[in-house]
């Protein structure tokens, strides 16, 4: 088997160049051009897509709770987030929604 | 300008900013200084709340992963500190503990950590890194510590600071996540049992929705449309694609929303011109 600081290395440096790489593309973008829009808009889906691969397809213990009560709880925080515009409100009501779904359900 | 946090009494950081800052280029006058304490002490504090919370929990489960997997606990910390990108880190851990090859480890963890081009593009931008007067060192030194928290975080509170006032934030956000995360991957390494099984689901479920919600409040339209598609997008591809569900959902959640942008662009000059 590998050895684990090989392991450990390799993930350190395919996640380095990834920061290294944006570094340096980011010197060459007009901060006002479309591309950067882009960019920005990109690492928005792109952090939302892996955020809700977790709520959707979780590992460990949150894998233990049902998809319909971990989906519903995140849209009960959504709704409380869009009318109150208050984040620790919606948060502090997800987290509540989610409670009341694993002790009563 | 309306600031978020008025200034706290409870902390004080009497010795200013950290060294790393202290030759900045562009270092406001003296007068302006204490506004940059401001900033830092508010990432500072902010970062011990929900967002700390949330990190410390879920580096708690990895610590707990990379046991499973047969790290040792220096191991397991060196992967926090070394790589800080926890969908990655889950990959590696997991696919060592199946026995999968360097080659399709390093494939993991890249395709899972991609998004990190994006947001050091994104987050250089936004901590105004890019200009010819910062040192490569000094911008790279800042972007190893972003991650999603510190990303979404910074996406939330850019419309409250100036640029010089954002890097302190992030400074102080960043440098207390960073201690939490360690914290919570060597107590997790230590300590699995010390979470009750029924507490761990909570603390885990807690991070997704925190960072879902800050995009939810971006500060610009187009991106609070790319989140959108994003998220709806990506768990709809991941049983076909896998990991390359984020990068198709990224590329095109973000295309589709500069689409829409443009097209509601052209609908307002066409009426402007009627």
């Amino acid at each position: 088997m590998t050895d684990i600081w090989l392991v450990v290395g390799a993930g350190a440096f395919a996640t380095f160049m990834w920061r290294f790489a944006g570094i340096v593309i980011a010197r060459h973008v007009d901060p006002d051009s479309l591309l950067m829009v882009w960019v920005n808009a990109a690492a928005h889906a792109m952090v939302a897509g892996v955020m809700s691969i977790i709520l959707v397809y979780p590992v460990g213990s949150l894998a233990s709770t049902e998809l319909e009560y971990r989906l519903a709880s995140f849209a009960v925080a959504l709704i409380v987030m869009l009318i109150f515009r208050k984040l620790a409100l919606a948060i502090a009501v997800g987290i509540i929604s989610f409670i009341f779904t694993q002790t009563v359900f | 300008m309306q600031r978020f946090a008025k200034p706290c009494t409870s902390v004080q950081f009497r010795s200013g900013p950290p060294f790393f800052l202290s030759d900045w280029p562009q270092t406001l006058s003296q007068k302006q200084q204490p506004e940059h304490h401001s900033a830092f002490r508010t990432g500072f504090i902010e970062a011990l709340g929900i967002p700390g919370i949330a990190l410390s929990g879920t580096m708690l489960g990895f610590g707990a992963i990379a046991r499973e997997a047969g790290f040792d606990f220096f191991q397991a910390t060196a992967s926090t500190l070394l790589i800080w990108g926890m969908p990655g880190q889950v990959a590696m851990a997991s696919l060592y503990a199946g026995g999968s090859s360097l080659f399709v480890i390093f494939t993991a963890v890249a395709l899972a950590n991609m998004r990190m081009m994006l947001m050091s593009i994104s987050g250089a931008d936004m901590l105004g890194l890019n200009t010819p007067h910062t040192p490569f060192h000094k911008k790279l030194f800042f972007i190893q510590f972003l991650a999603i928290s510190g990303w979404a975080q910074l996406t939330y509170r850019e419309a409250q600071y100036n640029k010089a006032e954002l890097r302190q934030y992030y400074t102080g956000f960043t440098s207390i996540l960073f201690m939490l995360a360690l914290s919570g991957t060597m107590i997790g390494f230590m300590l699995d049992d010390l979470v009750p099984a029924h507490i761990k689901p909570l603390i885990i479920f807690v991070t997704p929705i925190y960072i879902l919600l800050l995009l939810v409040n971006a500060k610009q339209t187009v991106n609070r449309w790319a989140g959108c598609f994003g998220g709806i997008i990506c768990p709809l591809l991941y049983p076909v694609f896998s990991d390359w569900a984020i990068f198709i959902a990224g590329f095109t959640g973000a295309s589709l929303a500069v689409l829409m942008m443009k097209f509601r662009q052209g609908q307002h000059k066409s009426e402007a011109g009627k």
